[in-house]
């Protein structure tokens, strides 16, 4: 009740519902003042790993992943990166090879593949999160075995001369990343 | 005093309801396309037994702040109710049906469903994200001269900068790249058979012109902010990046972010411009639709 003053014969809405003089002040203060950090916030979080970020993370964090506005836009930067993908196996409980397949497939959409990479590119891939999701493509599986495969891409010169040619032909690095159990993680065949 | 009178014209005083409306309007009907699309992987995105989400996101990223109304869901009947919900609030946002409560709903289930599974996102979600956020702030109802009209004023230029952020970030990020200063970085993006959508082959006839792609791409993804804003230079600018983001669009595997890209050109659009927009509308659709559709929801 203090403030009232501040408000009066001001606050009052005039034509159209446009306030008065000191409210709009008021109001253009308030409004500058959050402006002015959400413009920091989105200025400096996508270089937060600055000194100036550092600085400032205990103010920004929390506005910044509230809102999500922490987001690198690094668009195919630094480099485009390399296609990637899981390869699989899928085991019965004599330990007979069922089915042997990639993920992602070649027809889904970017989001999965997206995802995919998100999960592949972490340098500790949550073996229990794919598997479980592998799992669920091969209904009679017993255990999933996965590898992590990255492919080379080929040399400009190479295609145009015709000694290389596009797609999934150069393996770069074949790594086995486990064997798992169906039922261990939840879907059991 | 002149600092002060810049900064209340710039931030209070360049509200256009008729750009901020097509906006909202072209980036709803995309989100319309891109969600509906999800839906039909839904388990895989969100499904906790059958789908790949990551069971702990804070080995990823810091979760910290990072909130989401899918905790209090449990069932898939649940999650794709909340998903279709979210669609249809899309279809409405998009024509301006209570868009000012729906800006604010759907950013709530946007940003739920980004934190509910952080690996399945890509950037054209990252960037609705912000949209959203000022479509929450900004409203072309609001009228001028009143708390809502410096706030929608406020909500137009931020989503201007935004832009220029995006694109600056963009390109000083990629000189980090060997492949971005060498210029190979087109033909490491063509030649992935993940993300193009067609066999590239014949484009390594043509090395010159890739190389000279890629450097006009950090030029201009580098500059926008410094061109966008001479009106010598609008045009070009813009006309460049409608080329860019489309070739993105029709040739990988990233349609909706490259069709995003061009609508947001709709913020640096002059009145005529949106006036002979509408008018080739009203030409295409016939006055009583475009009334109908479009004009019925906004001021």
């Amino acid at each position: 009740m203090s403030w009232a003053f501040l408000f009066r014969g001001s606050s009052r809405t005039l034509q159209n519902g446009e306030v008065g003089p000191l409210s709009s002040k008021l109001w253009k203060f308030g409004i500058s003042a959050w402006l002015s950090v959400h413009l920091v916030a989105i200025l400096i979080t996508p270089n937060r790993a600055t000194y100036l970020g550092e600085k400032l993370r205990p103010i920004l964090e929390p506005y910044a992943h509230f809102f999500e506005l922490a987001t690198p836009w690094g668009f195919f930067a630094p480099d485009p990166g390399p296609p990637m993908r899981l390869e699989y196996e899928s085991v019965s409980s004599s330990g007979e090879t069922l089915g042997h397949d990639y993920w992602p497939p070649a027809e889904v959409p970017w989001r999965s593949v997206a995802l995919t990479h998100f999960v592949i590119k972490h340098e500790k891939m949550p073996v229990g999160d794919v598997a479980r999701f592998l799992c669920s493509k091969s209904r009679s599986a017993q255990n999933i075995r996965i590898w992590k495969v990255v492919y080379g891409m080929p040399d400009l010169l190479e295609v145009q001369a015709g000694r290389a040619k596009l797609g999934f032909d150069q393996v770069l690095k074949r790594t086995f990343m486990g064997e798992v159990s169906c039922a261990a993680s939840g879907e059991a065949g | 005093m002149n600092a002060l009178k810049s900064w209340n014209q710039f931030w209070f005083e360049s509200f256009a309801p008729r750009n901020w409306y097509w906006l909202r309007f072209a980036m709803c009907s995309l989100m319309v396309g891109t969600y509906t699309a999800r839906h039909l992987y839904l388990e895989e995105f969100f499904s906790v037994t059958r789908g790949l989400p990551i069971s702990d996101p804070s080995a990823f990223a810091t979760m910290s702040y990072r909130w989401s109304v899918m905790q209090w869901l449990s069932s898939e009947a649940a999650i794709s109710g909340l998903h279709f919900a979210f669609v249809v609030g899309l279809v409405l946002l998009a024509l301006g049906v209570w868009a000012r409560v729906l800006s604010i709903l759907v950013f709530v289930l946007h940003v739920s469903f980004v934190h509910a599974n952080i690996g399945a996102v890509y950037g054209v979600d990252l960037l609705f994200i912000f949209f959203l956020f000022y479509f929450c702030i900004g409203n072309e109802r609001s009228k001028k001269n009143t708390p809502g009209g410096w706030l929608s004023s406020v909500a137009f230029r931020l989503a201007q900068i935004q832009l220029c952020i995006v694109y600056a970030y963009s390109g000083l990020e990629k000189l980090k790249g060997v492949t971005w200063w060498k210029g190979e970085s087109l033909w490491n993006v063509l030649a992935n058979p993940q993300l193009s959508r067609f066999d590239f082959t014949w484009v390594s006839q043509f090395p010159l012109l890739l190389v000279i792609s890629v450097y006009l791409t950090l030029f201009w993804e580098i500059y926008f902010a410094a061109l966008i804003w001479n009106p010598k230079m609008r045009r070009v600018t813009l006309l460049f990046g409608v080329g860019f983001h489309l070739s993105i669009a029709l040739l990988m595997n990233l349609f909706w972010f490259g069709a995003f890209m061009v609508t947001t050109y709709v913020l640096f659009l002059k009145a005529e411009e949106i006036q002979w927009f509408e008018n080739k509308l009203k030409s295409l659709f016939g006055d009583r639709v475009f009334q109908t559709v479009f004009v019925a929801h906004r001021a």
